[in-house]
C-alpha cells in the first residue's frame, strides 16, 4: 500500500510541486495541505489528471481548531468525574466577537475517492480570515460538495465563495450562530415552548445551566 | 365489557350513555403516525403482528384528521416543534397524546442540546408518559392500556366537575 502512496506522492510532487503546502501519510492515506489561493487549482488537477482520477468526493467538512491540543482529558493519575463544567470557558456573548486565536482557526477537509485506482486522498485547506472564514467553493468540480458546503457553512460559519445556494441546511429556521464552533455553548441561546395566548411556538432565552454530561474516566499508570 | 347495566325481555339492554361512549372511544383509538427517531421502530413493532395493536382496535392513520391519539415517538427538535403542534391542532376532538421515550418526555439524552425541545409537553398537552430509551413494544402497549383506563374514568354526560 505504501508503495502506491509513494508513487502518488512523487507524481503530485512533480506535477503540483510548489502549490502543495504539506504532504503527510497517515493511516495509509495521503493528506495534502494547500493554501486557499491554490485550493481550486489543486482540486481541479486531482479530478482531471489521468494518474490521480479522483472523480468522486465522498466527504467535506469543517474543522475548528480553537481548543485544539487543550488537554481537557489529560490527568496525572486516574480520575473520574461526571457533570463538571469544562476547564476552558468562553463568554457566551451577544456581541458575536470571535475569541482571540493565534494562527488559522478554521479548516476545510475534503475526502476524495478514485474509483479507477481504488485510492483515497485527503485534501485540507485552512481559511485565511478567522473573523469571516472563506474558501472557494468546489461545487463546480464535484457536484456532491453542494450540501456538504452548506453543512460546513451552517455548523462552522465557513463561507464558500462561488457556491450557488449557500443557505443553512440543518439547524432551525432563523437560527443564530454556528453550533459546531468551539465557543458556541452546547445549550444554545434560545429554547422554545408553545404559547397558549399567541397560539404559536415562541422562543425564549435558555433557562437551564450548561452541564457536561460525558463521564470522564482516565485510568492512570502504565 | 361491563357496560351493560340490565337486560330485559325482547332483547333490550340498558346501559349508561357514558359507558357506551367510553366503550366506543377506547375500542378504536386510532393513532396518527408520528415517528421521530428510534422510538418509532418500537412503535412499528408494537403495531406489527407480534404485539398487534389491532387487537385493541388500534390502527395507525396517516392523517391527523382521522386520528384520536398522537404518539410522539422520538426526539422533538426545535425545527420539528411547530409541525408537531400543527398536526395536533388538526386532530379532531376528543384527542389524546402519548409521549413515548425519554426524549419526548423531557429531552432525555439531548436535554442539554441547543436544538432539542426539553419535553414535548412544552408544545402539546400530554396524557400518558411512557418511560424508556426506547421503551419496549410492551411498554408502549401498557401505556396505551393506561390511556384506555384514563378514558374510561372520564364522564362526558354525567359531569363530575359539579361535585
Amino acid at each position: 500500500m505504501s508503495e502506491v502512496l509513494q508513487k502518488l506522492q512523487s507524481h503530485l510532487d512533480a506535477s503540483l510541486g510548489a502549490k502543495l503546502d504539506k504532504q503527510t501519510i497517515a493511516f495509509n492515506q495521503l493528506t495534502l495541505e494547500v493554501l486557499s489561493e491554490n485550493y481550486l487549482e489543486v482540486a481541479q488537477f486531482l479530478r482531471d489528471d489521468e494518474i490521480c482520477g479522483f472523480d468522486q468526493l465522498s466527504d467535506l467538512c469543517g474543522v475548528d481548531y480553537l481548543t485544539y491540543g487543550q488537554g481537557e482529558w489529560d490527568t496525572g493519575g486516574s480520575s473520574f468525574t461526571r457533570g463538571v463544567k469544562r476547564d476552558f470557558s468562553f463568554d457566551a456573548d451577544d456581541s458575536g466577537d470571535a475569541p482571540e486565536f493565534e494562527g488559522k482557526r478554521f479548516a476545510v477537509v475534503t475526502h476524495l475517492l478514485s474509483v479507477k485506482n481504488n485510492q483515497r486522498i485527503r485534501l485540507k485547506v485552512y481559511c485565511d480570515d478567522n473573523q469571516a472564514p472563506k474558501v472557494a467553493s468546489i461545487t463546480e468540480i464535484w457536484n456532491s460538495a453542494n450540501w456538504y458546503e452548506r453543512e460546513a457553512f451552517d455548523l462552522f460559519g465557513i463561507l464558500f465563495d462561488g457556491h450557488p445556494d449557500l443557505r443553512r441546511i440543518l439547524t432551525d429556521y432563523g437560527f443564530i450562530g454556528h453550533p459546531f464552533r468551539k465557543d458556541f455553548p452546547l445549550i444554545g441561546q434560545l429554547e422554545m415552548r408553545y404559547d397558549e395566548e399567541q397560539k404559536r411556538v415562541v422562543y425564549e432565552p435558555v433557562s437551564i445551566e450548561p452541564r457536561v454530561l460525558v463521564p470522564r474516566i482516565v485510568r492512570g499508570g502504565k | 365489557m361491563g357496560i351493560i347495566q340490565g337486560t330485559m325481555k325482547e332483547g333490550f339492554v340498558t346501559a349508561k350513555l357514558d359507558g357506551l361512549i367510553n366503550w366506543a372511544r377506547t375500542g378504536s383509538m386510532w393513532p396518527v403516525t408520528f415517528g421521530l427517531a428510534c422510538c418509532a421502530v418500537e412503535m412499528m413493532q408494537a403495531g406489527a403482528s407480534r404485539y398487534d395493536m389491532d387487537r385493541f382496535g388500534i390502527l395507525f392513520r396517516p392523517s391527523p384528521r382521522q386520528s384520536d391519539v398522537l404518539i410522539v415517538a422520538g426526539t422533538l427538535t426545535n425545527k420539528m416543534a411547530p409541525a408537531l403542534r400543527k398536526v395536533y391542532d388538526q386532530m379532531a376532538e376528543p384527542r389524546w397524546v402519548v409521549s413515548m421515550g425519554s426524549c419526548a418526555n423531557g429531552g432525555g439524552y439531548y436535554h442539554y442540546s441547543y436544538a432539542v425541545v426539553r419535553g414535548c409537553d412544552r408544545v402539546i398537552p400530554v396524557d400518558v408518559y411512557v418511560p424508556g430509551c426506547p421503551p419496549t413494544a410492551e411498554a408502549l402497549l401498557y401505556g396505551i392500556i393506561q390511556l384506555q383506563n384514563k378514558i374510561k374514568n372520564t364522564n362526558t354526560i354525567a359531569r363530575q366537575d359539579a361535585a
